[in-house]
């Protein structure tokens, strides 16, 4: 059976497709990264699973239960680390948890699940003063109540720090070892690459792309680039690049010759025709997609024109 | 799966009851707050403090009595009960919905049902609990300083108490429910607090006066069977009307705001008190059935 599985599952706002006719399917036993860009439909498409948000047509469940009709016993088997939450800021942080665990009847010592989140010393303190990144350590102890068969983290590293992030990956981890299933939105791609096993990409309420981080990046491969600034442009350079086996697309911006290449290793080979065409080449650079780009290329419709910014272009004198 | 199984039989157990988990922590969170003890003093000053008002003006003639004071202190609970129920309740379920607090709450397997029941019973027991401590007080004060102190009357006047206030409180989460932002809920409970408690006694004599053009309070008639009805679907009338099955008032006999004295022929079945209490109980049900109905349909994104 499958953790989550949706049909055609479809929410309309007015005029307005939050989530268009989505087919999605989390296996059991999975880290699943649930990503898009904000807007894309994902809180939307969570919000229908918990039951938050009726479907305007199509059907899913989580853990087999029906998200509409079953929607007591979906949040009863899973733990939720909600978006956008608020506290109760005149409850404790062990009240928040001790009232998550009456609510499932579960059998839980509030004070292991908060030191389990590094919120010991903050136990008896009120919620009120806490900053987000210790609000979204009680929501993590609060989603671990009753060891649930599958955890749907909305958000979860929004406003925490790198060092806490990290711990909730490795919370994450040892949930997933235990044999629970997680569900991880988030709009921000190196923060699931870590952890997730497979994911899924959301853009204006589709799916648009599911698969594991290295598959989409070995898909995504086929487009890296070599930039080759010569000395001037001659005529039937552009065909004769293009022409080459391995180049997918060839542009000439000014000075540069851009070649998008399915292989890496054609760069000589695009190289050597430029040299034979008559041009002097001055400076090679080619640029690897980064995860950035990838995200992107998948949430705005257009392969990057422009390659990363980062430290990593490589550079290589001619 | 086997867990699918375990989870349906725990629900089972727990799905009558698990309200009393949001009302625990409702409570708990209002115990916690100010307003808690801010009513409690309100409510010592009120039963403890103006009960004493008719000995401290006493100077002649024979010295008032409990049934006095008693009888005094009716009129201050009828005014300030209900405006401490509606301002216990109102901001109950919206603010949870304006904070995002209501995310938790329903991303833990709590029914909508759950929700607007705990809330009542946690936000009745914020208005209870002061009024009791109020009452306990008062009792002292009260038996110091008149004679003849009727234990069943001054439970009744504490039971009146506290039915008005848990009235008040439904109509409030009800309104509390039905809506998606607090200033809304704040004009819901100020409208119907003014519509069915201030401007209502206008209601029968309006429509009286459409039917006979003119208007009862000025000719002293006694009044038709359903002028009485249409005055008292508001709830503080209702309320007026039940209080007398509670508390034996000082001279209502002769005053005779009954019903067979102001109506004209004998009194219909509906004009007897326990149609009163029906319309009591519906001022309590009506609001949370109408709240949870548009909360169970809200969106909550």
């Amino acid at each position: 059976m499958d953790a989550i599985q949706t049909n055609s599952l479809t929410r309309r706002f007015g005029d307005i497709t939050a989530v268009e006719s989505l087919d999605l399917t989390v296996r059991e036993g999975e880290i699943y990264g649930f990503l898009g860009p904000n807007g894309a439909g994902k809180s939307t498409t969570i919000n229908m699973l918990l039951g938050f948000t009726p479907p305007s047509t199509g059907s899913g469940t989580v853990l087999g239960y029906d998200i509409e009709s079953e929607s007591l016993a979906v949040r009863q088997s899973i733990g939720v680390l909600p978006e956008d939450f608020g506290m109760y800021n005149r409850l404790t942080a062990r009240k928040h948890v001790q009232f998550a665990i009456d609510a499932k009847g579960a059998s839980n010592d509030p004070d292991e699940l908060l030191a389990r989140v590094g919120l010991t010393e903050a136990a008896d303190r009120k919620a009120g003063g806490f900053s987000t990144g210790m609000k979204q350590r009680v929501a993590l102890a609060m989603a671990l109540v009753g060891e649930p068969d599958l955890i749907v983290l909305d958000e979860p590293t929004s406003g925490i720090d790198p060092n806490g992030a990290r711990e909730m990956r490795e919370i994450i981890r040892e949930e997933n070892a235990r044999g629970a299933t997680v569900f991880f939105s988030s709009h921000i791609m190196e923060q699931v690459e870590a952890v997730c096993d497979r994911v899924g990409i959301m853009r204006g309420g589709e799916l648009v792309a599911e698969d594991s981080i290295d598959a989409l990046k070995s898909q995504f491969d086929a487009d890296s680039r070599l930039v080759l600034t010569v000395d001037a442009v001659p005529d039937g350079v552009r065909e004769a690049v293009a022409a080459l086996s391995g180049v997918t697309d060839v542009r000439v911006e000014g000075v540069e010759i851009v070649a998008s290449l399915s292989e890496s290793s054609r760069k000589a080979t695009v190289i050597n025709a430029v040299e034979d065409a008559g041009c002097t080449v001055e400076d090679i650079s080619s640029e690897e997609p980064s995860l950035e780009d990838l995200f992107a290329a998948f949430t705005t419709g257009d392969r990057p024109t422009r390659g990363r910014r980062d430290g990593s272009t490589e550079v290589v004198d001619a | 799966m086997s867990g699918a199984h375990d989870t349906s039989r725990a629900e089972s157990g727990r799905r009558y009851t698990n309200w009393i988990a949001i009302a625990r922590k409702d409570f708990a969170d209002a115990a916690r707050a100010k307003m808690l003890w801010a009513l409690t003093a309100l409510l010592i000053l009120l039963v403890a403090g103006v009960s004493a008002i008719p000995y401290l003006l006493h100077s002649d003639g024979p010295a008032p009595e409990f049934a006095d004071a008693v009888g005094f202190l009716f009129q201050p609970i009828g005014m300030l009960v209900p405006i401490i129920g509606l301002i216990v309740g109102y901001q109950a379920i919206v603010k949870e919905r304006e904070s995002g607090s209501i995310r938790f709450l329903l991303g833990l397997p709590f029914t909508r049902l759950d929700v607007v029941l705990g809330k009542v019973a946690g936000r009745a027991g914020v208005v209870a609990l002061p009024t009791v401590i109020g009452f306990l007080v008062g009792s002292v004060v009260i038996a110091a300083l008149y004679d003849g102190f009727v234990v069943s009357d001054y439970l009744g006047l504490l039971a009146f108490s506290l039915i008005m206030g848990l009235v008040y409180v439904a109509i409030a989460v009800g309104v509390s429910a039905s809506v998606n932002s607090r200033a809304k809920a704040v004009a819901g409970v100020l409208g119907i607090f003014v519509v069915f408690d201030f401007l209502w006694s206008f209601v029968p004599s309006v429509i009286y006066w459409v039917f006979e053009r003119e208007v009862p309070l000025f000719t002293g008639e006694p009044v038709p069977a359903w002028y009485l009805l249409v005055e008292r679907l508001s709830p503080g009338q209702a309320l007026s009307v039940i209080a007398l099955d509670l508390i034996d008032f000082v001279g209502s006999e002769d005053v005779d705001m009954t019903t067979a004295g102001r109506i004209a022929g004998d009194v219909p079945f509906y004009l007897e008190t326990w149609g009163a209490w029906v319309i009591v109980l519906a001022w309590i049900v009506v609001p949370l059935v109408i709240g949870y109905y548009r909360f169970e349909r809200a969106i909550i994104s």
